[in-house]
């Protein structure tokens, strides 16, 4: 599971919508080579939960993103802050762990990097 | 194309269904990044590798339930023989019409102001269609069926095509009207395409079925 997957993730069950982000706790880590695209990644960070990525970055053991974005990002003025989003965001991958809903606290399990988001019949 | 994504422009597209990747392969190869879904974790771990390729992630979820992110973040989704299963009850708790519902309400909520959703789908019979057709529609989402290959029983295929109300504040262009009528004249035959009741401008009503019939009239 990619960081940039965390940043969209919520406990599907009914009325825990807006229990983000979901607590991330990694076991198992690995890092992985994706083509670096900024294109993607300047029309992603609209979308980002920039404080949501913070945290899940400092669980994976990344520190090198800043506390805020700036108002305006272009691909060549802030080269070294795309790519450092785009390693964050798709090259770092959580193998083992779970996600935790800070509300219900609801355990949603990640093997073999895909997370289980499947609710039980009595939770639906 | 029926999705309509902007030229150019690298998206983040969420795949319903999307089993082993074949057809998500697609999709990154046109330069966009994935995310996909499917009830099948077997399936998902076949296509663990083609989505660590492409930048892609993968998720194990049952869309009855719903897609659980947050809204406005995808820029388009499909989805191939996927849907249509919503229809079909799998255990005796389940309720396929509040199943139907949930899915399509959390996807249009999911999916970015001016992003489509285009759904391949196999109904078995009209009442799957029509079920399919008005869940779409209560949830708020405009659009209707493209039918390509209308008039061959084997490459005849069926596309739910969805978009949000806020997408078209004006009139649809002539542009998008053909569209639809460029895939295997599909709206020729007025059954198969239909607009939303809850169309926010009557006269673009009135104007699709006074075409439709000027249609039918130069046929005959």
């Amino acid at each position: 599971m990619r960081l940039l997957t965390h940043n969209m993730l919520c406990n599907p069950m009914k009325g825990f919508e807006n229990a983000f982000p979901l607590k991330l706790i990694p076991t198992k880590i690995t890092k992985e080579e994706v083509k670096y695209n900024p294109a993607f990644i300047v029309n992603m960070i609209p979308k980002l939960d920039y404080k949501a990525l913070t945290y899940a970055a400092s669980t994976v053991g990344v520190k090198d993103l800043p506390s805020e974005l700036p108002l305006q990002i272009s691909a060549e003025q802030h080269d070294v802050l795309l790519r450092s989003l785009h390693h964050t965001l798709l090259e770092i991958h959580v193998e083992e762990g779970k996600l935790v809903c800070p509300k219900s606290n609801r355990e949603f399990p990640i093997k073999q990097g895909i997370p289980n988001m499947r609710l039980n019949e009595d939770e639906v | 194309q029926l999705l309509k994504l902007p030229q150019g422009k690298s998206c983040y597209i969420l795949d319903i269904g999307c089993g082993s990747c074949l057809s998500s392969q697609q999709i990154s190869r046109q330069g966009h990044i994935w995310m996909g879904c499917d009830i099948s974790r077997d399936m998902l771990c076949l296509g663990l590798n083609k989505s660590k390729r492409s930048g892609a992630d993968l998720f194990e979820s049952d869309i009855g339930y719903g897609v659980p992110t947050r809204p406005g973040v995808f820029d388009g989704a499909i989805s191939i023989s996927a849907v249509q299963w919503l229809c079909v009850k799998q255990n005796r708790y389940q309720n396929p019409q509040k199943r139907l519902i949930r899915f399509f309400r959390t996807l249009r909520k999911c999916l970015a102001f001016d992003a489509r959703a285009v759904l391949q789908v196999y109904p078995e019979d009209t009442k799957q269609m029509d079920a399919l057709l008005n869940s779409a529609r209560t949830s708020g989402f405009q659009g209707g069926l493209v039918v390509d290959y209308p008039k061959s029983m084997r490459a005849k295929k069926f596309y739910l095509c969805l978009w949000k109300p806020e997408t078209y504040k004006k009139k649809p262009t002539k542009r998008d009207e053909k569209d639809f009528a460029a895939f295997g004249g599909a709206a020729a035959d007025d059954d198969s395409v239909d607009y939303n009741d809850d169309n926010e401008c009557d006269a673009e009503k009135n104007n699709s079925k006074k075409k439709s019939k000027k249609r039918r009239k130069n046929n005959e």
